[in-house]
């Protein structure tokens, strides 16, 4: 029996505008889709919702400040409460928390959380690359020069160099995940490819290649939250989110004494297992969606949830045990890499994902997994600032 | 359904403070290394804070000789925040000697081939005034090494 607070609130519905390139295309139109779907899924109308929580990144990206009110427009809720949430790549994740927190401090009963970015097909690449480079602290390191890969390189450098670890190991963790978006209908990056075709792709930051980064995309993500007393009732299984955990560390990589881990994450795990009634990570989950930035970075991540012993992680991967097939499937949806990256969207899109697994409803051979307690986690920067959920099945 | 794009270019010119951190960047460009040091907690930060991210003791100004280690390495190709040119760039963290943390910066172009990393390195400052002062962050392999 789960030792979750009883008002832990419970998933109604979620829906996403598929994640890709959508050059030419417009964040409210993908929201307004995202949005409907989560609505319709939900089995709500707008004027069943009481607030809304908007998440993206930065508006240099969207062209548009203070992206609330224009979102509650095209979703026709003009007039409704709504608040914008940012945090880097956290951004949705950390959305995610402020609804929670919204509705089980009883100020509104239910919520849509929704999240987008046009990170992919607005700017150039070279120009998204210096808007991310402003993620960390822009004075000392991004006008420097450091940009996101070249931080995530420094990070997984030391890593290696402690722990043993491969150019191989990570390149599991690209082949996996890419073969995860196949059959996820949102994804913008599913495909097939190999240890070998990650180890010969360019070199971009050593030791990171092509094939070890994850893409920016467009897309949103949308979910509905419910106070357990107002969410109708449901002839399907459902999930609710029973754990919830924030962290942060030194925004300056160099400031930080264990550069090679992700200590951020590690805080906001333990404050969402403690939430949950969890003791022991390692057995707890039948499912993870981790932020994998980079493929180092799910290793990097693993850790820091306490999902395997720091240090292990890489020969973990390589031995299938984070596979679809494995005993703990860790990114199914294909994660930042196979799935795409919106800064705003994926932590919603997460939770999506998870209520899906949970709920028997997974894409293409995830359908009817048995899948009853899941971890989600994102994070910005180089893991500056992480938000870690616990999401549960609900049994109609 | 999405149509043609339209092609915008968007010029944002700012009129950049460095704020308290004016000192530092002005030792950085002069090949100097300007730290501060937390007074209850001791710890000497390069990059500077003015306050202790950990304690928030108000930090004071301490120099620093200017030699350190390189702890991470990574090389990489692309161009600088507003800079014309794209190049080969060898970004590296370095555990400067007296400080307790590290600093991002740059190491300056020479034969390579070789790890950087447990290497010794010198700030040595940049004649040119960069685009944004924390470029000048550019060290050079100590030549005993």
């Amino acid at each position: 029996m789960s030792a979750a607070p009883t008002n832990a609130p419970v998933v109604l519905g979620g829906g996403v505008h598929p994640f890709g390139r959508h050059v030419g295309g417009q964040w409210r139109d993908w929201v307004r889709h995202a949005g409907a779907a989560a609505l319709a899924d939900a089995g709500l109308a707008p004027a069943d919702i009481d607030a809304v929580v908007v998440a993206s990144e930065t508006d240099f990206l969207s062209l548009q400040v203070n992206p609330g009110p224009v979102a509650l427009a095209e979703l026709g809720m003009a007039g409704k409460p709504v608040v914008r949430v940012e945090g880097g790549g956290a951004s949705g994740g950390l959305a995610l928390r402020e609804a929670l927190a919204q509705i089980m401090s009883g100020l509104y009963r239910r919520v849509l959380v929704i999240g987008f970015d046009a990170a992919s097909g607005h700017l150039t690449a070279e120009d998204v690359q210096l808007v991310y480079g402003l993620s960390f602290d822009a004075e000392t390191d991004g006008m420097a020069g450091a940009t996101a890969v070249a931080l995530y390189a420094l990070s997984i450098s030391e890593y290696m160099a402690r722990h043993g670890a491969t150019a191989e190991q990570l390149a599991h963790v690209s082949v996996k995940n890419h073969a995860n978006a196949i059959g996820n209908p949102w994804a913008h990056k599913p495909m097939s490819i190999t240890v070998g075709d990650v180890l010969a792709s360019p070199m971009i930051a050593t030791p990171y290649r092509k094939f070890d980064c994850s893409m920016a995309s467009d897309g949103a993500a949308a979910i509905v939250l419910a106070a357990p007393a107002h969410a109708p009732a449901a002839d399907r299984m459902r999930s609710r989110i029973t754990g919830s955990g924030a962290g942060s560390d030194h925004p300056r990589l160099g400031d930080r004494p264990d550069r090679h881990a992700f200590r951020a994450k590690t805080r906001a795990a333990r404050a969402a297992y403690a939430m949950a009634g969890i003791d022991d990570a390692a057995s707890a989950f039948d499912a993870a969606e981790v932020y994998d930035a980079f493929t180092g970075a799910e290793l990097q991540s693993l850790e820091a949830l306490g999902l395997v012993a720091e240090g292990t992680a890489g020969p973990a991967m390589a031995d299938g045990r984070f596979d679809a097939g494995g005993p703990l499937p860790v990114n199914l949806s294909g994660g930042l890499i196979g799935q795409g990256g919106v800064p705003g969207a994926t932590g919603i899109a997460q939770a999506v994902i998870m209520d899906r697994l949970l709920g028997g409803r997974g894409h293409g051979d995830n359908a009817g997994r048995d899948v009853r307690r899941g971890v989600i986690d994102v994070h910005g920067g180089v893991c500056t600032n992480a938000v870690v959920h616990v999401m549960e099945r609900v049994e109609p | 359904m999405s149509g043609a794009p339209t092609d915008l270019e968007l010029r944002l010119r700012y009129a950049h403070g460095a704020g308290a951190l004016q000192p530092y960047f002005d030792a950085l460009v002069d090949g100097r290394a300007l730290a501060s040091r937390c007074p209850n907690c001791g710890r000497v930060w390069f990059p500077p804070h003015l306050h202790c991210p950990d304690d928030g003791g108000a930090c004071g100004w301490v120099e620093l000789e200017g030699q350190g280690q390189v702890v991470s390495a990574t090389e990489t190709h692309g161009r600088l925040p507003l800079a014309d040119a794209v190049a080969e760039h060898v970004f590296v963290l370095v555990a400067m000697q007296g400080a307790d943390n590290a600093a991002f910066g740059r190491l300056k172009p020479g034969p390579g081939g070789q790890d950087p990393v447990g290497r010794r390195v010198h700030l040595i400052g940049i004649s040119e005034p960069p685009p944004h002062p924390a470029q000048a962050a550019l060290f050079e392999l100590l030549e005993e090494d």
